[in-house]
Parts: C-alpha cells; sequence; structure tokens
C-alpha cells in the first residue's frame, strides 16, 4: 500500500513542501521592485479550513515575485512552492496558461501525461488520483489565477 | 462472542481498522435485515390507512419511538422522529422562534441570552447562532480548560440566560460533560437545557430525566443505525408549548380555508409529510442492542490515549481516561491532519481529518483541525495497535532531512 502513497507524495513534492519557496510570514513588506505593482487575493478550502493570502508583484506585465502567507497540507504547501518558482517572470498570459495546464492534469484529462511547461509541478500528476487531494494542490493556483485577474483590469 | 460479528460490515472489510465511527458507525446485520424485511414485506403508509397492513406499519413505528423514549429514559410522547440530528435542532431552534408569547418559558427575545460550550458541533450553533440573531438575542460561549472540558457555567448562567446548550459528549475532544451540574444550575436561572448525544449514545445509556436534560437530539447512524433518521427528545411540558415550524400532512387535526388549522398534539405535530419509515423500522434492532450492551471500552480508551505519549503529538481533549471516551483528536507537530490521514489510509486506517464540524472549538485549541480516531463496540486491540504503530512513523516520513 505505501506503494501508492509514494505516488502521492513524491520525493519533489515532499521536498518542496519543507521548502515552501514564497512563503512568507508578512505580505506588506519585502517588494522586489520598487515601481512595481502588486495584486492580492486569498483562497479558501472549507474542507479543512486551509488558508492562503497571496501577493503578486507585477512589473510590465510580467510576474517579478509571489509571495504567500498560509499553513496546508503537504500537497497545498508544495504546490505553492513549485508554482512560485515556476510563474517568476512569466508574462500574466503564459501564467494562466500554465494555470489551465495545472488545471487539465488535475482533471486527469490530459491522461496523466503533464506538459513539459509544468516543469517540477508535474510530478502532481499522481494527485490526480486521488479526488479529496485535488482541491489541495488546486488552492494555490486558484489563488494566483484570482490575483492575476485583479490585475489584469 | 465479539459485537463484531455482528456487523457484515467487517466481514466484507476485513484488513480494515475503522477508526472513523464518531463520523458515522458501522451498521448491525439485523438493522440492514430489518430495513430490507420492511421495504419487501409490509411497506405501507403509516398513521393514515385502516387496512391491517398499514396498521402493522404503523406499530411498527409507534414501537420505535417507544424503544427510543426507553432507551433515553423518557415518555413516547417525548419523542419526535426526524431525519437526522441536525434536523432535529434546527426544528427545535426554528420553532423557539415561533414562540410570541414572552410569558412562555420558551421565549427569547431582545438582549436574552443563548449560552453553548465551546464544542457544539455546527449542527447546533449554527440554529443557535441564527435564532439569536433572528430575535435580537445574545450568543454567548462557556469558557473552558486547557483540556477543553467545559467549566465555568456557575459564573456564565444568568438573569438573561434563556438557553443552555451543552453536548453530553465532545466529538472532537471525547470528553464527557458534566450535563448533570450544568442543568441543574440552569434550572435555578429558569434556563433550559439542550443536549446533543449524538455522540454519547454510542458510548453510554444516557438518561435525559436523571440529566435534567430539557431537549436533546442524535441521530440514528451514529448508534449503529441507518441514516435518514433522527431524534428530538424534548420534556413533555415544554414539547407541548412549543409551536411547530414545518408545516404538511399528517401534523395537522382539522384545515380551513378562513381560520388557522388545528394541530395535532406533540410528538405528531413536529412529524409533517411522510417521515423515513424504512429506516425507523430498520433502527429497531439497534435499540435493543443499545439497550443490552454493556460498557466495555476502559481498556481500548487507554491504549488509544498512549498516542500521547508519541514525540510531536499533541492530544486536543483530556489526557486522563477518566470521564473519556474513546475518540481521541490530535495535532502533529509539522504534518498536516490530511496528510497524516492519507498516511493512515495508505496503511490500511482510516481516520478523521479537518475541523470536525467544530471549528470554533478548534481555534480554542489553536489548531485550525486536527485528526480523529475514534472506537466503538466492535474495535479491537489490533486496530489500535496498528493506529499508533502508524502514529509514531508519520514524522519521520514526511519531516525526513529535518
Amino acid at each position: 500500500m505505501m506503494e501508492d502513497l509514494s505516488n502521492l507524495y513524491r520525493e519533489v513534492i515532499l521536498e518542496a513542501s519543507r521548502e515552501a519557496h514564497g512563503r512568507t510570514e508578512n505580505l506588506e513588506g519585502g517588494l522586489v521592485a520598487s515601481s512595481s505593482h502588486c495584486a492580492y487575493a486569498s483562497g479558501f478550502n472549507p474542507s479543512c479550513g486551509d488558508e492562503v493570502e497571496m501577493k503578486v508583484e507585477m512589473e510590465g506585465g510580467d510576474i517579478k515575485a509571489v509571495a504567500w502567507k498560509g499553513e496546508g497540507c503537504a500537497i497545498c504547501t508544495a504546490s505553492l512552492s513549485i508554482m512560485t518558482d515556476l510563474v517568476q517572470g512569466k508574462s500574466r498570459k503564459e501564467a494562466l496558461n500554465l494555470y489551465e495546464d495545472f488545471l487539465r492534469l488535475m482533471d486527469g484529462r490530459g491522461k496523466g501525461e503533464a506538459p513539459e511547461s509544468l516543469k517540477d509541478a508535474a510530478a502532481f500528476s499522481g494527485v490526480a488520483k486521488f479526488p479529496m487531494r485535488i482541491k489541495c494542490a488546486l488552492l494555490g493556483w486558484t489563488t494566483l489565477k484570482e490575483a492575476l485577474e485583479e490585475a489584469g483590469e | 462472542m465479539s459485537a463484531r460479528n455482528l456487523f457484515p460490515f467487517f466481514s466484507a472489510n476485513p484488513e480494515l481498522a475503522y477508526l472513523d465511527s464518531a463520523a458515522t458507525s458501522q451498521r448491525l446485520g439485523s438493522v440492514i435485515e430489518k430495513e430490507r424485511d420492511f421495504s419487501s414485506g409490509f411497506n405501507a403508509p403509516i398513521h393514515r390507512s385502516a387496512y391491517s397492513l398499514a396498521f402493522k406499519a404503523t406499530e411498527e413505528f409507534e414501537g420505535v419511538r417507544k424503544k427510543t423514549a426507553s432507551l433515553l429514559g423518557a415518555r413516547a410522547e417525548e419523542v419526535v422522529f426526524s431525519s437526522s440530528a441536525t434536523a432535529a435542532f434546527n426544528l427545535l431552534a426554528n420553532s423557539l422562534g415561533y414562540v410570541e408569547d414572552p410569558e412562555s418559558p420558551l421565549f427569547i427575545g431582545e438582549g436574552d441570552e443563548i449560552l453553548l460550550s465551546r464544542s457544539e458541533h455546527n449542527s447546533v450553533l449554527l440554529p443557535f447562532q441564527e435564532l439569536a440573531r433572528r430575535r435580537g438575542a445574545r450568543l454567548k460561549f462557556l469558557p473552558m480548560t486547557e483540556e477543553g472540558e467545559v467549566c465555568g457555567w456557575k459564573e456564565a448562567i444568568g438573569e438573561k440566560t434563556k438557553v443552555v446548550a451543552v453536548s453530553r459528549l465532545s466529538n472532537v475532544t471525547g470528553a464527557f460533560a458534566p450535563v448533570s451540574e450544568i442543568s441543574e444550575e440552569s434550572h435555578r436561572a429558569g434556563a433550559i437545557v439542550v443536549s446533543d448525544l449524538c455522540q454519547a449514545l454510542a458510548h453510554e445509556r444516557t438518561d435525559v430525566k436523571a440529566m435534567g436534560i430539557d431537549f436533546a437530539a442524535f441521530s440514528a447512524h451514529k448508534v449503529f443505525g441507518p441514516t435518514g433518521l433522527g431524534f428530538l427528545y424534548g420534556r413533555k411540558p415544554l414539547l407541548d408549548l412549543l409551536p411547530p415550524s414545518f408545516f404538511g400532512g399528517s401534523m395537522v387535526e382539522s384545515a380551513w380555508e378562513d381560520r388557522s388549522a388545528v394541530y395535532k398534539k406533540a410528538p405528531w405535530k413536529f412529524e409533517a409529510g411522510t417521515q423515513p419509515v424504512s429506516q425507523a423500522i430498520a433502527f429497531e434492532p439497534a435499540l435493543d442492542f443499545l439497550q443490552n450492551r454493556k460498557e466495555e471500552e476502559a481498556a481500548l480508551t487507554r491504549l488509544l490515549l498512549e498516542a500521547s505519549s508519541i514525540p510531536g503529538v499533541k492530544i486536543l481533549g483530556p489526557s486522563s481516561f477518566k470521564n473519556r471516551a474513546p475518540i481521541l483528536s490530535f495535532a502533529v507537530d509539522g504534518v498536516h491532519p490530511h496528510d497524516v490521514a492519507q498516511f493512515m489510509d495508505a496503511n490500511g486506517v482510516a481516520v478523521r481529518s479537518g475541523h470536525q464540524c467544530a471549528q470554533i472549538l478548534h481555534r480554542s485549541f489553536g489548531f485550525p483541525s486536527s485528526t480523529r480516531a475514534s472506537l466503538s463496540v466492535y474495535s479491537e486491540t489490533w486496530e489500535v495497535d496498528r493506529f499508533l504503530d502508524l502514529l509514531s512513523r508519520v514524522r519521520p516520513y514526511f519531516l525526513k532531512g529535518e
């Protein structure tokens, strides 16, 4: 039965959950570029009470940095961490495309085949087989999408 | 003979350690058979037709009301059928909101207080929160000890207190609340006492009269019966005073075009529409089982509590096994409850993770959620042993390299 589990908690996921790139205690400080503007969004998973607050720093239509605050399970935290790395330097449009790619991976519509664009986030293909955990992997991404939509206005 | 043999679920799942009985218990084989017998053999409408089959169905249905009353130490007219404990608490709170006479002991008005324990399930909290909001009353909470036990009721109950709601057994902490003492204090102040018995009845035979409970509710699926069935108990004089808040067939004596209908007496005035008849009749063998069961959970409760000595495990509830049922919620330092539960699931142990419909309690403990292992009459030592072994391996699995 442990085999099942290692398909879900792949090494890259466990590592990312421990490293938690982008996690901060204070969303107010720490701007990377002085000329940038920031978009904020928050996400909530009512079944477990997990919450994430996110700040996306934009400059000239590109994502300079993502910072987030919150507690979540290993899947949720790892997904946020890998996403933070993945979207840095991407345009708003590119990041939204990555969101769509990730969503397709979770829906299983890609039959577990992750597009190359997702890089480390491809490790979450195993999550699609655990329907209860899909929303954990998605929390960060849906919050990012909300922030980007706000930034796009 | 082990009680486990009476539950077909375990023949179908011999390898599984089912430690989520506080969420839903497994069903007695006799319950499953009774539902099939009714559905295939004597299904007929109750309370309305004159043929013998309908009479038999009615007799069986009302027989369950009597047996339920007997289990609670109450009278049959004090037991109302409902579709769940949640529905029963909504019925109670909504009906309290219909009380118009300011002199009624059930009247809740502007500035009155509704006092709840911090461990109330959302199914108690939310109906009463809505009631308070609609009536301009204040919702207040009893303090709790560090281990999550209700305390401070003497100071908290006052002149303005109209309702005191304390569940007999918390679905999170596993602690029995001193409901008798709380009732005494509440009645002295003229407040009514509401107690959620959903968890308690799986572990003790709660006597509502001895405990001074005015209103109580429970659901059948937590005590070896089917889903879709719950009960409201109400002390007779109060149940008589409580107006119905759900209207329709079967609860009315006469209906008119130009004046208000005349409703039946309690408890029937609260039973509008077709009741969960199959479920009610199927529940009968479970009531016999509950009536005759012997409490033998102390050893397993003690074993379960060994979890507290595992490094990084913090118990949300009393550390002593006294006044405690085998319901254990805990936090694992550095590992989210979802991951704990997933790890357990992959190794053949079913436990609950989340806020367990008790967000206020979890916030009071300082954790957004927890993992819970809960046992019942059919639980066995090997299940707890496996759980404890896995629990000791959770942190090494997720936190390796730290």
